[in-house]
């Protein structure tokens, strides 16, 4: 019943504030707003990862340490101290409460940021599978799912040989329809061309590569834009990594603030944000044993002086 | 035995660089149950040193400060002392019931509502109780301070200028309770540089100087010497 209050204080009234809980759904929609202004998903996933945690470090550090300091600052330590609870009590109870807040307030942020940011729209890709046997023009099948409507792009890699560039000429097969293209020239080592949809035929669209002098195809597959999508949240994936090291940094600035200032337990959360433990998992139990045991005396020792 | 006994207690910090200031310079105090001592005394002149080690808030450099027998540090005495501190700036959006009752529940003991409404009806914050802290008045949010005092029935309470800001009706009422908190074996002590603090409440006074004593007795001697400007200049060593 004492841990909950302890608890319970810590995370429901000092962290998860009316106004914190407003910051972190702001900042999360900023970051996914940043992350709509991104041209594919891939660099959006990548982004996504390292805007999130600098985001979350800067919401979380200076939030732990005010909520221990502002106590101290504001007297309400010394109230606290006069009640008959241990000083190891009070500090789990902060720390659990803290962190409890903390990382509802991180989900929070994360939850805004790939919900406004998941509804990114980006291309779906089909890729060409080669249906020749690998000695004359490359001809690549790309499997069209039943409502793809074009027209379609299509994207190839080449090496151009010759200043001036080179001609390359297209066939399309789908159902019972061909199509030759005219010549497009190709100028640069990745190349995108629109092809028709080849209406009413439906199914698999069978593009055969013509390359003329001067033009050398690559042998990777061709992308064919088949549609667009929204990115969707799990395109969006949460940098685990990342929140673990910031988890382990909120707890340093925590027993930091149990002792010294605000300035120096937000130095002392980044201090541990760039310090790279190794994996082990007993270095993990001991370094975070070691910070609640700080956390703890530095709460013994101001305990005994609580001046406002 | 005396509810608080304060032997030979000094005080001293360090003022930069290197300067150390006596705060208090041996100071003795017996506070037996029943017993209100009025802390006299101009700005500095040790009274909320003096209550802040009888608290366990601030540790001696000399002497002894027993509550009850024990330690002023161990979780019983804790439990059994009330303190007003001189100056308190509460966290401001939280509301009144929501910090008394996380204090209350820190001492953990009874119904921490119906504590919480005792000590609300004593200080009169009965109708404040869902304001934040940072939309009150200064004088209702030292209201707060005295009712998280208040909150387990201390036997010991430590007054540091209680009633700054308050209106007189509050006072009354306040000083009713205590009075009968005196009249039911408890003691206190109550800081303050103004003398209409003390009446009809402090039953000794303790007049402290640059942290010594230089006055203790009854109350109505005290009081009565220092009913006017002069007696009172003479009291505290007033130079003018």
């Amino acid at each position: 019943m004492l841990g909950f209050a302890i608890i319970t204080a810590a995370a429901m009234r000092r962290v998860l504030s009316v106004a914190s809980v407003a910051i972190a759904v702001s900042v999360g929609a900023l970051a996914g707003l940043l992350v709509l202004g991104l041209p594919d998903a891939e660099l959006a996933a990548e982004i996504f990862g390292g805007l999130l945690a600098v985001l979350a470090a800067i919401l979380v550090l200076p939030l732990v340490a005010g909520m221990v300091t502002a106590e101290r600052r504001g007297g309400y330590e010394q109230l606290v101290a006069m009640r008959p609870i241990s000083s190891l009590k009070w500090t789990l109870g902060r720390v659990l409460g803290a962190g409890l807040g903390a990382a509802t307030l991180v989900m929070l942020l994360a939850f805004t940021a790939r919900l406004i940011g998941g509804s990114l729209d980006v291309p779906v890709l089909a890729s060409g599978e080669r249906m020749d046997a690998g000695l004359g023009a490359p001809t690549w099948r790309f499997s069209l799912q039943a409502g793809a409507q074009g027209p379609f792009e299509l994207a190839f890699d080449a090496l151009v040989t010759r200043p001036g560039g080179g001609l390359l000429t297209l066939e399309l097969s789908r159902g019972n329809a061909t199509l030759t293209l005219p010549p497009t020239r190709v100028l640069h080592r990745h190349t995108r061309v629109m092809l028709p949809d080849l209406h009413p035929n439906r199914g698999d669209l069978r593009v055969t590569l013509r390359a003329g002098d001067g033009v050398l195809l690559s042998r990777d597959a061709p992308q064919l834009t088949v549609g667009r999508e929204a990115l969707g949240r799990f395109g969006l994936p949460l940098p685990r990594g990342i929140l673990l090291r910031l988890g382990f940094a909120a707890l340093a600035t925590l027993a930091a603030a149990c002792a010294f200032h605000f300035e120096t337990a937000c130095l002392a959360g980044l201090l541990a944000l760039a310090v790279n433990l190794p994996p082990d998992p007993w270095v993990w139990a001991l370094t975070v044993g070691l910070l609640l045991l700080f956390a703890t005396l530095g709460t013994a020792l101001t305990r005994r002086a609580a001046l406002p | 035995m005396a509810l608080l006994e304060a032997q030979a207690v000094a005080h001293s910090y360090r003022r930069f660089p290197g300067r150390r200031i006596t705060s208090l310079g041996g100071v003795d105090l017996v506070v037996q149950p029943g017993e209100c001592w009025g802390l006299l005394g101009p700005n500095g002149s040790g009274k909320s040193t003096l209550l802040r080690i009888a608290a366990g808030l601030a540790e001696p450099h000399a002497g002894r400060v027993t509550v009850d027998g024990r330690s002023a540090t161990t979780r019983v005495v804790r439990q059994a002392t009330g303190y007003v501190p001189e100056s308190m700036n509460w966290p401001r959006a939280l509301t009144v019931i929501a910090v008394l009752h996380e204090l209350a529940s820190l001492s953990g003991t009874g119904d921490a509502f119906s504590r919480i409404e005792q000590a609300a009806v004593i200080t009169g914050l009965g109708g404040l109780l869902d304001r934040r802290l940072g939309t009150l008045s200064r004088g209702q949010a030292r209201r707060v301070v005295i009712a998280q005092a208040l909150l387990d029935n201390p036997q010991l309470l430590l007054l540091d200028e209680p009633f700054a800001g308050l209106d007189s009706l509050v006072i009354a009422d306040i000083e009713d309770h205590l009075r009968e908190r005196l009249a039911a074996g408890a003691g206190i002590v109550l800081a303050s540089h103004r003398l209409e603090d003390f009446h009809g409440l402090a039953t000794h006074m303790l007049v402290l100087r640059d942290g010594l004593v230089v006055r203790r007795g009854a109350a109505m001697q005290i009081l009565s010497e220092a009913r006017n400007r002069d007696g009172l200049a003479a009291l505290l060593g007033s130079e003018d």
